[in-house]
């Protein structure tokens, strides 16, 4: 080899070098939507089948946030089944995220209706309703859209509701949303990138 | 002998792409007047006791893909299952984050092609369960065509 080709050599490793050192320290790209810094949202209690549950209690894990109804079969199934899924594929530290599903139908979803619902996907699913003033106080404080349609003729009513999934890091702030429709192992990915903090 | 070698590599390339073709759909679960229903589902759930004062009881969703072999175009306008009080067909949209909901009162199945029911999309809803649905049943469901008629399907309940 002559000189010309290890010199060229040398940059282009150099090059690849420096590359996978600024890989390294870039903080980790989300799938979901950073909030940095994270927001402070406060505190709330709502009652679950067992009692009243207070947001506070959970502080030093990661607290999964979705609210919806039971009513609904289709995107909220589908957003507690994906994010059981995407738990799973964490093995033991998957204890370290706290999912929460909020009722925004406390006419039809009573607090022991909710932690049944929840814990249908997995036993430590959480679910919490409470009067509507309450369970609307909540939805505020996180921004949280909900509508109550009007009903048909049998009486059965739709909520239009964000479908959006919150995560609350171990300090209780808001870091980071979920779009419905992101995949488990998406979720997975940012979930591992949280633990990782 | 090169042509050989590289005959067998292609051999060899041929069998590992043709792993990357999709699944094919299978049978039809349903083949009647030109229809057929593909892989009808519901999701499981449990009875809401509290629920059925204002029209609610436990509401589940049940999912199939319909393909239509006729060249006229076919519509799906409703469907009954005995295990609810009241079956309605919906159509779920998204319009930034907000999730909602509303009752169609028809599906197109397009003349030779296909509609699917499935989450985030169009659902035939059950709403007051009158018993609970495990994964592994089957439920029956009746769904009723403006050209093909009544059909039944018999729909898998899967954990949600």
């Amino acid at each position: 080899m002559n000189r010309q080709t290890v010199i060229f050599a040398a940059l282009v490793l150099l090059f690849l070098a420096a590359l996978f050192v600024y890989q390294t320290l870039l903080p980790p790209t989300m799938n979901g939507s950073a909030i940095d810094p994270p927001a402070a949202v406060g505190d709330f209690t709502l009652q679950s089948g067992g009692g009243p549950v207070s947001l506070g209690s959970f502080a030093g894990k990661y607290v999964v946030l979705y609210f919806g109804y039971t009513s609904c079969p289709d995107v909220c199934p589908t957003t507690l089944a994906a994010l059981r899924e995407s738990l799973s594929r964490l093995g033991d530290r998957a204890a370290e995220f706290q999912v929460i599903f909020i009722s925004v139908d406390p006419q039809r979803d009573s607090p022991e209706y909710a932690s049944v619902y929840a814990s249908r996907f997995d036993p430590a699913f959480i679910g919490l309703s409470g009067s509507q003033p309450e369970v609307d106080a909540v939805t505020r404080q996180f921004g949280i859209f909900y509508q109550l349609n009007p009903p048909d003729d049998s009486g059965f009513y739709t909520v239009d509701h964000t479908a959006t999934t919150l995560v609350l890091d171990r300090q209780g702030n808001l870091a980071l949303t979920w779009p419905y429709g992101l995949q488990p192992d998406q979720i997975t990915e940012d979930m591992r990138n949280l633990l990782k903090k | 002998m090169k042509l050989q070698k590289y005959f067998f590599l292609f051999t060899i390339l041929i069998f590992a792409l043709s792993a990357c073709v999709p699944a094919g759909l299978g049978d039809p679960a349903v083949s009647q007047n030109g229809l057929e229903i593909y892989a009808p589902w519901v999701r499981a759930a449990g009875l809401n006791p509290g629920g059925g004062m204002h029209g609610g009881g436990a509401v589940t969703g049940a999912f199939m893909l319909v393909k239509n072999t006729n060249d006229q175009a076919d519509m799906l306008l409703s469907a009954s299952a005995e295990v609810a009080e009241d079956v309605q067909i919906h159509q779920t949209s998204m319009s930034n984050g907000v999730m909602s909901m509303a009752e169609v009162y028809g599906v197109e199945i397009p003349a030779n092609g296909q509609a699917e029911l499935k989450p985030g999309g169009y659902h035939v809803m059950l709403i007051g369960l009158k018993q609970e649905l495990k994964d592994g049943e089957t439920i029956t469901l009746r769904l009723n065509f403006q050209n093909a008629g009544e059909v039944v399907v018999q729909a898998a309940v899967r954990n949600p």
